[in-house]
């Protein structure tokens, strides 16, 4: 017996969100994570950009 | 510190490290007053328990054409002021203006099959979102073909601009044309024509809703600076290259 008229529809739909939402959120976290990690390398590499150049040099 | 101080790329990247976890905080309590208020909801005396897939899909309607309307706004800023910023929150708000479609045009889909019978009806309302949803893949896939991010940001720009007119179409579609869909019922000169039982639920998950939008917006356009920032680095490290 089921509790709730269409209830499978109900919550086909509430999956589907949560779904498409989870699936935005890891690859934010994942691209996030994996450019954080790519920067961290090109300043092992002493590779900087002119604008943290001269913040540095700046008295 | 002005707002104007923001438009710096490396300010802007502070404020959103420290702006996300606070919307994330802001977003789970919201939605969890929402779901909150779902459970106490009553069911739709025509559409029973179905009623409840509303407060989902309508939110996530919402935002697939407030999404656009964004990236409409700042393809002006692209276009009219060149703001490095302004096409940065473009390409940010795409994908997530599509995640959005993507669940308005599915809830949607599961909400029709009971009621309507159908999942699908190529009548105007459904049809202009699902080429509202067409318009975010083919702006995604033009920011990917150029290389050049200021390049594409004008081509995008253009693209986003031109894909504005599907706005009103969308919002009005339920006016002009016979649909299956029924009309506005929130968003009316004359006011909501929904119950107050129904209505409070639903706005608070378009609140929820809105701010996980904001929070998700920010959090990509967190990671296109960054992106940039490693294009510059590439760009650096190949002219300080022996022989460049």
């Amino acid at each position: 017996m089921r509790l709730v008229a269409h209830g499978e529809f109900i919550m086909a739909a509430y999956g589907a969100a949560v779904l498409i939402l989870a699936a935005l959120i890891v690859w934010i976290v994942y691209d996030y994570r994996a450019l954080r990690r790519t920067l961290r390398a090109f300043e092992d590499e002493g590779v900087t950009r002119r604008s943290e150049q001269a913040v540095k040099s700046s008295p | 510190m002005a707002l104007i101080d923001y438009a710096n790329p490396s300010k802007f990247l502070a404020l959103t490290d420290r702006l996300i976890p606070w919307l994330t905080g802001g977003t789970v309590l919201a939605l969890a007053l929402g779901i909150n208020q779902i459970f106490g909801a009553p069911e739709d005396y025509q559409q029973g328990a179905t009623v409840r897939i509303m407060f989902i899909h309508v939110p996530a309607a919402w935002l697939s054409m407030f999404g656009w309307a964004v990236m409409s706004v700042a393809a002006l800023g692209t276009l009219v002021w060149r703001h490095p910023l302004a096409d940065v929150a473009a390409k940010a708000a795409a994908p997530v203006g599509a995640a959005f479609t993507l669940i308005c045009l599915v809830t949607g889909a599961l909400w029709g099959r009971p009621m309507w019978g159908t999942y699908w009806v190529w009548d105007a309302r459904l049809t202009s979102v699902l080429i509202l949803f067409l318009m975010y893949l083919g702006v995604i896939a033009l920011w990917r073909t150029i290389e050049e991010p200021t390049r594409a940001a004008r081509a995008a720009a253009i693209l986003t601009l031109v894909g504005a007119l599907n706005l009103p179409i969308i919002k009005f579609s339920v006016d002009w044309w016979n649909t299956l869909h029924q009309p506005a019922s929130v968003l009316r000169l004359d006011g909501p024509s929904i119950h107050p039982d129904l209505l409070v639920p639903l706005l608070v998950m378009a609140a929820a809703s809105g701010l996980a939008f904001v929070t998700l917006h920010l959090a990509v356009m967190r990671n296109e600076i960054l992106r940039r920032r490693i294009r510059t680095m590439h760009l650096l490290q190949a002219q300080r290259a022996p022989g460049s």
